[in-house]
């Protein structure tokens, strides 16, 4: 397809959503299907422009050999606009834009029957409009090739998750949505102030050039940068002990803003980052990437740790979002890490899973949140103890989302496990050749991946297991029906696009450069890293067949038919759900092995019957884990802003004169300190 | 000889000898606490005769509880056919990448857990939220592990670690700090097997099951596929380690007929003495209450990361 056309489809993509997010005030009952129809359709148009130039050859940037270049190059579709600002799209930001638009066109489809589901809860003019103007902003943020634009589609997204979150109009969601805006607003500042640094305060000027004049800044200004970059990218990610506002916007947002913004926005963090270190930046030192693998790991495993806890299915998923951004930035640190200390295969391997974990995290984690959205329809609640029995009566549902839950826990043959695949491998294999420093961060990066992967796997079982499987716990869950094929298409659809993406990982990461980790001398159908191999198709194939065989040997050494249904096994007394295992239960034994971290404090208070009667009449339990960021970091810092605003209170009494005398002496210091 | 026969000549052995390890275990265990016991090849007839029993199935359950003897199976399976066993090189040793053989590890154990809970009574979600911790605290000891086993080998897939050496011990001896893996590996073996002191298979008492309380309320087929997969997975670790304390003598692509007759005659003789071990330690020693095994765990995965870190080490020098 010629340049002119993939430009062209490219403003259909911008436009249409623009244009979808007016559509949404017409008043007429209609608006609400023609919206997200058109978005959709934008959507798709913008898929298939990121997709073509993600892959396409002989586009501009190749990493990892633009991992330090000494000029960026221009962009690929370039076309100017006012103050001759340039938008377009490169081999980089293309592969985020394909993401995007995938899981916005899936989101949209699903947004149809959401909101009129929900008619009384959310307003579907104002929810459909917000979310087109979300999309716009996320499409700016990647198309931009200068800070002006960057920052401004960037707010854009900022403000208009706010008011998503805000969409439901609880007092829950209403402090979910202030404690965002508080966070992204610091995280925002920071980012523009970081970038500012890099260009020397220029507005408008081309990451381009800012790629040429980063050489020559001073170190301190260098450093500063950085920092403020690591908070306001990681804060926006959801790194700890950055991310308290995660969990609570991700859970009171309606459902398919939850999904965009852990399928879509959240990877423009990574971008954002990515951009400016592989692209902006001469290298950067030591000290900077050991945070960031220190960063990830902890992010990682507290994430996975209070997703083993968690008992709300919408904040389950938030903890493993944070869990697999960890991952992430784990990734990017160890791959910069190896860049520095001269391992460069493990480079490209690290960098290249970490985009393909990016890619993955975006499927499976929106189907999930889309799935958290039908379980909750269903049952009317978020609490996973409400659920159970799910998988008998809607099995079409349920496969799908076992199939999103095992992808989720790092399982073979999905699109995550690839991922983490090349990563350990291409660990594993650099541990030779590395310097000492390097062999001692390996092997506790290995240690940590294979605590987190282990924990993901319990996570992701408890959800499904506890969400899905034994006897309805409710009677919302024992009356479910299987939900209507619209709202279940995207779910099943990033199923089966998690499962492909995996199949066909060494194809897709071939096309998108990395051509070391999957060589093109092998078919495509190989990922070879770190002196180990791993054929997807080949794996899945055998697992198959080996299912196939079982399946056969079943029917020809016994008889199907020879089969009866009874009641559970339970010492000879009929079992009701109130017996079987909770969310609270299963995970009792790592909360019990990790007490000296979770702190978790549990209070079972037994009321009697009668004062002197000890037969119990009821009993409570009450749950709380601590959480050691609010006790040691935000309590503090809460603690003593408030003190110190007592301090400024006491200026205030009331003396005119005081006041002017005070205005007067500040005016005085000004002018000393300016002069 | 054709790869594809060595793969074929070791999948039928193990499938063939898999009964008799749980079988030759109880025996000697009776033999050990003064029992005549039960002759080492009653398993065999037990999985027979399960095989003709009716499938009671808990009206509970969903397809979950049909899909997991198969999963189970199969990941134990899988594992038989890829690792180097009775052989190296066969057709899939190429699959046998130590990463890959364990996510299928806690593939299988996570079916396991799931059908656990289908049934909806106290008793299996107990055991399957005690086996899901078990497994997941597991993870990254085996990672590690397997990683320092790479790092000594300079082989990723489990078949090259095996196949790398060829006289008895040769790995152990050329690489002394092994020996710290090998034996995070045997207690990896025993907690993933259901042995002491984690979990217990003869208990007749449910609150101390682990993987006894998930089976339950599995009956005729789906319990012997289920029984038969415990079985066949003891065999595999069983032989693994074996293997990887002493790898010869293996069938390989150059083997006469003498050698293979040599190598599946030795398989019988590594599977007998690592019986009798494991009999042995659960005639002496106690099991763990579950609350303890953390510390079980834990003990395992720093003999694993001192394994490793020697490893580094050793090449420092």
């Amino acid at each position: 397809m010629s340049m002119s056309t993939l430009a062209i489809a490219l403003v259909i993509s911008v436009v249409g959503t623009l244009v979808a997010g007016l559509v949404a005030f017409w008043p007429d009952p209609r608006a609400h299907r023609a919206s997200n129809i058109l978005l959709a359709v934008s959507a798709a148009c913008g898929a298939i422009v990121g997709i073509l130039i993600a892959t396409g050859d002989g586009l501009l940037l190749v990493l990892p050999e633009a991992l330090y270049p000494a000029a960026a190059d221009g962009s690929a579709h370039v076309w100017p606009l006012f103050y001759g600002m340039v938008f377009g799209l490169d081999r980089f930001s293309a592969i985020f834009y394909s993401l995007m638009s995938v899981v916005t066109l899936l989101v949209a489809i699903y947004a149809i029957p959401y909101y009129e589901d929900h008619a009384e809860t959310y307003s579907k003019p104002g929810a459909n409009a917000l979310t087109a103007l979300f999309v716009l902003g996320m499409q700016g943020v990647l198309l931009s090739t200068n800070i002006f634009g960057f920052m401004t589609f960037w707010e854009i997204i900022s403000v208009t998750s706010f008011f998503l979150i805000m969409a439901g109009g609880s007092i829950a969601s209403r402090k979910a949505g202030f404690l965002f805006l508080i966070v992204t607003h610091l995280g925002a500042g920071a980012i523009m102030s970081g970038l500012f640094l890099l260009s020397g305060g220029a507005l408008l000027s081309d990451f381009s050039v800012i790629a040429l004049i980063t050489p020559e800044l001073p170190q301190a200004t260098l450093y500063a940068a950085l920092v403020l970059l690591l908070f306001g990218f990681g804060s926006k990610a959801g790194l700890v002990p950055f991310h308290v506002w995660l969990p609570e916007a991700y859970s009171e947002a309606p459902v398919p803003v939850s999904a965009l913004m852990s399928g879509a926005g959240v990877n423009l963090t990574v971008y954002g980052f990515l951009r400016v270190l592989l692209f902006m930046l001469p290298g950067v030192p030591m000290w900077f990437v050991l945070t960031v693998v220190i960063l990830g790991v902890i992010s990682a495993m507290v994430g996975v740790l209070y997703a083993v806890l968690e008992r709300d299915v919408k904040r389950l998923l938030a903890y493993a979002s944070i869990e697999t951004m960890g991952l992430i930035f784990a990734m990017i640190g160890v791959g910069l890490l190896a860049g520095q200390e001269g391992s460069t295969d493990l480079t490209q391997a690290a960098l290249y899973a970490a985009l393909f974990m990016v890619a993955a995290h975006a499927l499976f984690m929106s189907g999930l949140f889309l799935a958290s959205g039908i379980m909750i329809a269903t049952v009317h609640s978020r609490r996973l103890e409400a659920m159970g029995g799910l998988a008998k009566r809607l099995p079409l549902f349920s496969g799908a989302v076992c199939v999103l839950a095992l992808s989720a826990a790092l399982m073979p043959p999905f699109a995550p496990f690839m991922a983490e695949w090349s990563f350990l491998q291409a660990v594993v294999g650099a541990l030779t050749e590395a310097t000492p420093m390097l062999k001692v961060a390996l092997a506790v990066i290995m240690a940590a991946v294979g605590f987190v992967a282990g924990l993901a796997l319990f996570a992701m079982v408890k959800l499904y297991a506890i969400g899905f499987l034994a006897n309805p716990r409710s009677d919302e869950a024992a009356a479910a029906i299987e939900p209507k094929p619209i709202f279940m298409l995207p779910v099943v659809v990033l199923a089966a696009l998690g499962l492909l993406l995996g199949l066909f990982s060494p194809l897709v990461l071939n096309r998108i450069g990395a051509v070391d980790l999957a060589p093109a001398d092998l078919d495509m159908q190989v990922l070879a890293t770190g002196g180990g191999e791993l054929a997807p198709l080949t794996l899945f194939l055998v697992m198959a067949g080996i299912l196939l065989a079982l399946f056969l040997l079943r029917r020809l050494l016994s008889d199907v038919t020879f089969e009866r249904n009874y009641q559970t096994w339970d010492c000879g007394q009929p079992t009701t759900p109130r017996m079987e295992y909770t969310a609270t239960a299963f995970s009792a034994p790592i909360r019990y092995f990790f007490r000296f971290f979770l702190r978790a404090q549990k209070v079972v208070t037994s009321t009697p019957l009668t004062p002197n009667n000890p037969w119990v009449a009821s009993r409570t339990m009450s749950l709380l884990v601590s959480q050691v960021w609010y006790d040691r970091l935000y309590a503090p810092i809460g603690s003593g802003l408030t003190r110190l605003s007592g301090l400024v209170g006491r200026l205030q009494n009331g003396s005119v004169q005081f006041y002017i005398s005070l205005i007067l002496l500040a005016l005085l210091v000004t002018l000393i300190v300016a002069l | 000889m054709n790869p594809i026969v060595l793969t074929i000549i070791q999948i039928v052995v193990v499938l063939l000898i898999a009964p008799l390890s749980v079988g030759l275990t109880r025996f000697f265990k009776a033999r050990f606490q003064g029992r005549h016991g039960a002759v080492p090849w009653l398993p065999y007839l037990t999985y027979a005769t399960m095989l003709k029993k009716e499938n009671v199935i808990s009206s509970s359950g969903s397809w979950m509880l049909r899909a997991t003897p198969y999963a189970v199976l199969g990941s134990a399976l899988f594992l038989a056919l890829v690792l180097p066993l009775v052989a190296t090189g066969g057709v899939l040793a190429a699959s046998s990448n130590f990463i890959v053989v364990a996510a299928v590890l806690a593939l299988g154990s996570a079916f396991l857990v799931m059908g656990g809970l289908d049934t909806g009574s106290a008793f299996g979600g107990m055991g399957s939220s005690r086996e899901m911790t078990i497994v997941s605290l597991l993870e990254p000891t085996i990672i590690l592990t397997f990683a320092a086993f790479a790092l000594a080998t300079g082989s990723s897939a489990v078949d090259g670690m095996i196949a790398g050496s060829q006289m008895a011990g040769e790995l152990l001896i050329t690489a002394p700090y092994l020996s710290l893996s090998l034996l995070a590996l045997m207690l990896v073996a025993l907690a993933e097997n259901a042995r002491y002191p984690v979990d217990d298979e003869a208990t007749h008492l449910e609150l101390t099951m682990v993987r006894e309380a998930m089976i339950l309320d599995y009956s005729g087929p789906y319990l012997a596929m289920m029984e038969y997969a415990a079985a066949l997975k003891f065999t595999v670790f069983a032989l693994l380690v074996a293997n990887f304390a002493m790898p010869t003598p293996l069938i390989m692509t150059s083997s006469t007929l003498l050698e293979v007759l040599l190598a599946i005659g030795a398989t019988f003789v590594k599977l007998g003495v690592v019986m009798f071990a494991v009999a042995l330690l659960e005639s002496t020693i106690a099991k763990m209450r579950f609350y303890r095994v953390q510390e079980f765990l834990t003990g395992a995965f720093f003999m694993a990361l001192t394994g490793l870190a020697l490893a580094l080490l050793s090449q420092l020098l």
